[in-house]
């Protein structure tokens, strides 16, 4: 925790992140808190713990766009870190902006999409625990940005978040996964896709017999609606056991 | 270079009373006015959280029952973490106003059994008060973009709960109210041919608010899906479970059926009335359409501001669907 004195009668304050103004607990002085001349350093904390990260990579891999089976994946590794982005707040012509700019270039998968990740944001300090995560420094300073933003800084800060980075093999081959240890949104940038043929064949299976079955149960013979009924038989049994192994 | 300056009257040095999004102040020694330049003129506010965990709970078990999840959902799955946090919003209220003239086209059959359109001409004056709302930090994966709820008990915002931290612009946040309520004002007129149209937003209130959520995190056969209930309705606002494949192949079978046999009913609606043959088909295929994304993205529910791979409309709209451009009027 920071502690900062208030500018009146000297008595100590602790500050949190997002707090622009403070009471004095001392004299009641309404302190201005002013952050256009210094960088801070946040920190998201962990909310989603090691030990539920397979069950949230199993959840992400049993989505409908994922191969089938891509749940039962070997998890090679889990990785924690905290990962470096950098968040600016200017104001031009008295409007508020805000840039998000990288602090470490990386190949990691979906960090290239840049944000700061919702979460409890801490003052990053000495007191700060971060376990066994592993801190990633920036190689890009603050430097490279602030001549080229436009206005005038009113805020400049570096983020650490979250991130777990899963390694996984599924059927001989290795992929990975970065997995938003606050929120526990994945990001990735390729996995192994889930075929629609399977399903588009059988609806259309389904569909063509329920629609040839009526246009003869109509104009030529009754016999046609029984046409209908297998075509939803078949919908229904086939559907299922597509649902459940494709 | 000073990190911290004290709010004192710059006339008497006396103490001022002021708070965060405050204009003026009034010195109450020296009774000066002093003009308050805050760098973000934002009142920041939250609601107190009313839903106890208990309320929470119950809410998720109602909800793992209800619509298309998994049957055995409520039996298997076991909470494995719940908790509360505030999450950030911009609330940005205004009165809406605006003029919308143009008109519809009506049509009728006369008494020879003639069909005729005729234009009806409208004018629409509409005053309105709008809230928006949107959340004020990235969104990550919790589903909540909007709050449906925007009534609460104003507190300032309590320490003993996480608060998550407003990153996004607060400017962007209001041209973006300002652009949506303008919409609004212009759908509310209901018009469908319209010549002439102006809108004005008269802002009233511009508020960073705390709400208060309960996040609970569930494990379903070695999988972690999650939800979110709001901590002053008790409602569940987004969420992720399980879907099935029985409904899955329900919603085929019956889909793909009826959207079959209207299709194939086409021909002889056709002789009938030509129209009746087309809508038949239009139909048909409608049907058809969604049971098959309902069977083909349903083995996982999404519910709130999740990106729904299934959702037909939301493809239709953003063009995704590879139907650029195309507008669809739901």
């Amino acid at each position: 925790m920071v502690t900062m004195n208030c500018p009146k009668c000297g008595a100590p304050f602790e500050y949190e992140p997002g707090v622009r103004f403070k009471k004095c607990d001392y004299c009641g002085t309404m302190i201005y808190i002013d952050k256009s001349q210094v960088m801070f350093y946040y920190i998201i904390p962990f909310t989603i713990s090691r030990d539920n990260v397979p069950q949230v990579f199993r959840r992400w891999a049993s989505g409908p766009k994922m191969a089938k089976g891509l749940e039962n994946s070997k998890i090679k590794s889990i990785k924690a870190m905290y990962f470096p982005v950098y968040r600016f707040v200017r104001v031009s012509d008295g409007k508020e902006m805000v840039f998000i700019k990288p602090a470490k270039s990386t190949l990691l998968p979906g960090l290239t999409n840049l944000k700061v990740p919702p979460g409890d944001m801490k003052i990053f300090d000495s007191t700060f625990a971060t376990g066994d995560a592993e801190i990633i420094q920036p190689d890009l300073t603050m430097d490279t940005y602030l001549p080229s933003l436009p206005g005038e800084g009113k805020e400049q800060e570096i983020v650490f978040f979250p991130i777990y980075e899963v390694r996984y093999e599924f059927q001989g081959k290795e992929y990975s996964v970065v997995i938003d240890g606050s929120s526990g949104e994945v990001f990735t940038s390729y996995y192994p896709p889930r075929s629609s043929v399977p399903y588009l064949a059988l609806a259309m299976i389904t569909f063509i017999l329920a629609a040839v079955g009526s246009a003869i149960g109509t104009m030529l013979s009754g016999w046609g609606w029984f046409l209908v009924l297998a075509g939803m038989a078949i919908g229904i049994g086939g559907g299922y056991y597509i649902a459940k192994k494709y | 270079m000073k990190l911290t300056y004290g709010l004192n009257c710059p006339s008497c040095g006396g103490r001022v009373e002021i708070k965060e999004g405050d204009l003026v102040a009034i010195c109450p020694f020296c009774h000066t006015v002093s003009r308050i330049e805050g760098d973000r003129d934002v009142k920041t506010l939250a609601y107190r959280m009313v839903v106890d965990e208990k309320h929470a709970m119950n809410s998720a078990m109602r909800w793992f029952r209800k619509g298309f999840k998994a049957r055995d959902l409520k039996k298997v799955a076991r909470i494995v973490e719940i908790y509360p946090i505030y999450l950030p919003f911009w609330k940005y209220s205004a009165i809406g106003l605006g003029i919308v003239c143009g008109y519809n086209e009506e049509t009728y059959t006369d008494s020879n059994g003639r069909v005729h359109t005729k234009k009806v001409y409208k004018e629409e004056q509409i005053r309105k008060d709008y809230t928006w709302t949107y959340i004020a930090c990235d969104a990550g994966d919790i589903g909540i973009n909007h709050l449906r709820n925007t009534q609460g008990e104003v507190i300032p915002l309590p320490q003993d709960i996480p608060s998550y931290e407003a990153t996004t612009s607060k400017d962007d946040a209001q041209v973006q109210a300002e652009r949506d309520i303008k919409r609004w004002i212009f759908k509310e007129a209901k018009i469908e041919n319209v010549t002439f149209h102006k809108e004005f937003v008269v802002p009233r209130d511009f508020n960073l608010l705390y709400y208060p959520v309960w996040v609970i995190r569930y494990d379903y056969k070695g999988k972690m899906y999650f939800l979110t209930v709001d901590g002053v309705t008790g409602q569940v606002l987004s969420g992720r479970a399980p879907g099935d494949a029985m409904w899955q192949s329900l919603a085929i079978g019956t889909g793909a059926t009826i959207g079959g046999v209207l299709a194939g009913l086409a021909p002889v609606g056709g002789s009938i009335d030509g129209r009746l043959g087309g809508l038949l088909f239009l139909l048909g295929i409608i049907i058809f359409g969604v049971s098959y994304y309902f069977f083909r993205y349903g083995s996982e529910i999404v519910e709130g501001d999740i990106e729904k791979p299934y959702s037909l409309i939301e493809k239709l709209k953003s063009g995704k669907f590879g139907i650029g451009g195309w507008v669809v009027r739901i």
